[in-house]
């Protein structure tokens, strides 16, 4: 089976979730039962690689998603005023809230693309809506490899996860030049 | 505004039980109680979910960390080219 060369907004009435298993059931769950809802209720948005083919019940197979989400970051005081130019309002910021491989096309680079498309799909959306980075909290010590591995860095530890950022200065320098 | 009806059943004991809260505290009736805590409860929520905070140093340096972007790594851009190679627009 071979995939799309275009993500597009799930939809559950042509994307067949339940056949999606990348062996970690919170992601899952997520894609299977809340991406859609979430969807809906305007807290975030999932795009999936489809397959080319569908299978008898009508529904394309979803080889990867990645879903993103708007979100602020604020300062635990405000800054004394000695000509530093920082903001003190809270700063508007991208998460990648979810991604996640198809188990059965993990290791062909598919990772990679997925996040190169949310990248780009947050450069498009940052036209109108500029925000500071793109923040992703990693569900374990591989998913923290593979951002760090791109370049992300360490911002905080949240909810027992590492929190790292990418500034979106270097995400507008990475399709500018290419 | 406009409203809607919104019906549910709630367990014996849990209703006596959020019928003396709503007594306690300064709400006309029982409506009224459950809505005000509903949307408390939903802004709670929401406001966690839409935003976070960082301690003061953190926050400075990251947000001189944006300001001063660096280029992308090596991986990030070749990683950009495979899917632009692969067809990926």
């Amino acid at each position: 089976m071979s995939h799309q060369k275009e993500f597009v907004d799930l939809n559950k009435s042509t994307h067949d979730r339940a056949s999606f298993d990348c062996k970690e059931p919170e992601l899952n769950t997520f894609i299977r039962t809340l991406a859609s809802k979430h969807m809906k209720s305007g807290i975030s948005k999932t795009q999936v690689l489809p397959a080319t083919i569908s299978l008898p019940t009508n529904l394309v197979p979803i080889f990867s998603f990645f879903t993103v989400a708007g979100s602020t970051i604020k300062r635990e005081s405000l800054p004394h005023a000695e000509g530093k130019k920082l903001p003190v309002y809270p700063v508007p910021v991208f998460l990648i809230a979810q991604m996640a491989v198809h188990d059965t096309y993990q290791g062909q680079g598919l990772g990679q693309i997925t996040l190169i498309q949310a990248l780009k799909y947050l450069l498009n959306v940052n036209e109108f809506m500029p925000s500071y980075a793109v923040v992703v909290d990693c569900l374990n010590g591989d998913a923290e490899k593979f951002y760090l591995k791109f370049g992300f860095v360490e911002l905080c530890k949240h909810n027992g996860r590492t929190r790292l950022y990418l500034p979106m200065k270097a995400v507008i320098k990475l399709f500018g030049e290419s | 505004m406009a409203t809607v009806r919104f019906e549910m059943r709630l367990e014996e004991e849990l209703k006596a039980k959020v019928e003396r809260a709503s007594a306690l505290t300064n709400c006309p009736n029982l409506k009224a109680y459950i809505a005000e805590v509903i949307e408390e409860h939903a802004n709670k929520v929401i406001a966690e979910h839409d935003s976070f905070t960082l301690k003061n140093d953190v926050f400075d340096s990251f947000m001189v960390a944006c300001e001063n972007a660096s280029a992308p790594n090596a991986a990030l851009i070749k990683a950009a080219e495979n899917a632009k190679k692969l067809g990926f627009k």
